[in-house]
């Protein structure tokens, strides 16, 4: 009798073990498939196109320049990327400069300016990027100024006439980084 | 006494079966706050989505030795390492809450394409490849894998896992 308890009571806690384990794993896949999925197919599919310089013909703006750089800063060749998917279209334009003795630091303690410029217009904003961020206004539109650390990158976000902006920049001061994003013409 | 071997027994084998499930049994996503993503390295985890997403900014970086196979190995370990000095933080090779945070510095947000949020990974600010991030709203991130293309885009989380759906 006793045998037959423990090998009915090893069998029924095994089966449990199975089940509550099975529902776990398939929980991600139940509140996925909760969504409207679409399989990737040659529409749906992201493509990435990048270029060196600003290929002005890819672009569906002008890329705009800052007028105000921090000191002592070498400028990077700027990169223009292209991203589409179906018909829809993403394109980028990324300039950088860097200290002119950058070589000779450690990452963190280097300058660096990265602006990034897109036709992204705003309609939908990343809030899970921006709620980090504090509000603040930058030439006259809503901006979102995220900083962490000293020695940590700081992101100035905003748009404004229908073109996204990022002004990140490392080891340059929050005022300075609005400044120059102030100047970009 | 029987009642009470049996009800011992099966809650050990209800314990042990919880224990041996597969990693994807507690899989999540990566999440937006990398701070709070799993902690990767020796005596943590140690292959999966995670480890290729670190291979592939390790790629973009001076110390990106390793292949990005979503293995962790000594290689991917050294890279770590010299990650996390030229970061200014203690350098243990394990990329727990800190090291997520340094890697997040350099995650840039470049636009919204149809249902997707695109991220590029901006550490060599003259990479012709970087690491692109898509934030797909129902699956979370992908990263692209391949450091000469960027098509090949792998879900971030304990699994192996290529897009193959995405949300619209």
């Amino acid at each position: 009798m006793k045998k037959k308890n423990l090998i009915i009571g090893g069998i029924v806690g095994a089966a449990l073990a199975v089940v509550i384990s099975g529902f776990v794993s398939q929980e991600k896949a139940t509140s996925a498939n909760s969504y409207q999925n679409t399989k990737v197919t040659e529409d749906t599919k992201i493509k990435v196109e990048r270029f060196n310089g600003i290929a002005q013909d890819k672009l569906s703006f002008k890329a705009k320049k800052p007028t105000v750089l921090p000191e002592d800063v070498k400028e990077l060749e700027p990169k223009t990327v292209v991203v589409t998917q179906g018909a829809k279209k993403l394109t980028v334009v990324k300039q950088a400069w860097v200290d002119k003795d950058a070589d000779k630091k450690l990452k963190y303690q280097r300058k660096e300016l990265l602006i990034i410029q897109s036709d992204d217009d705003g309609t939908v904003k990343p809030m899970n990027v921006l709620s980090k961020g504090e509000k603040i206004q930058v030439a006259g539109v809503d901006a979102w100024l995220i900083k962490r650390g000293e020695h940590d990158p700081i992101q100035l976000i905003f748009w404004k006439d229908g073109r996204y902006f990022n002004v990140r920049g490392m080891n340059i001061k929050a005022d300075k980084l609005i400044k120059i994003a102030e100047s970009l013409q | 006494m029987g009642k009470r071997l049996s009800l011992c027994l099966g809650a050990f084998l209800l314990g042990l079966g919880l224990f041996i499930s597969p990693k994807g049994a507690s899989a999540h996503d990566m999440e937006d706050n990398w701070a709070n993503n799993d902690t990767i390295g020796y005596g943590y985890e140690t292959d999966g989505g995670y480890v290729l997403a670190i291979q592939r900014m390790l790629k973009d970086t001076p110390w990106g030795y390793s292949a990005v196979d979503g293995y962790w190995g000594s290689k991917t370990y050294n890279g770590v390492v010299n990650f996390q000095r030229n970061e200014g933080i203690a350098a243990d090779g394990i990329v727990g809450p800190v090291t997520w945070e340094e890697f997040e510095d350099y995650r840039v947000y470049v636009g919204y394409l149809g249902s997707t949020q695109y991220y590029e990974w901006n550490y060599n600010l003259t990479d012709s490849y970087p690491a692109t991030y898509l934030r797909d709203a129902c699956y979370g991130w992908y990263i692209d894998v391949t450091t000469n293309n960027s098509e090949d885009y792998w879900h971030v989380d304990h699994d192996f896992e290529r897009l193959t759906y995405m949300c619209l």
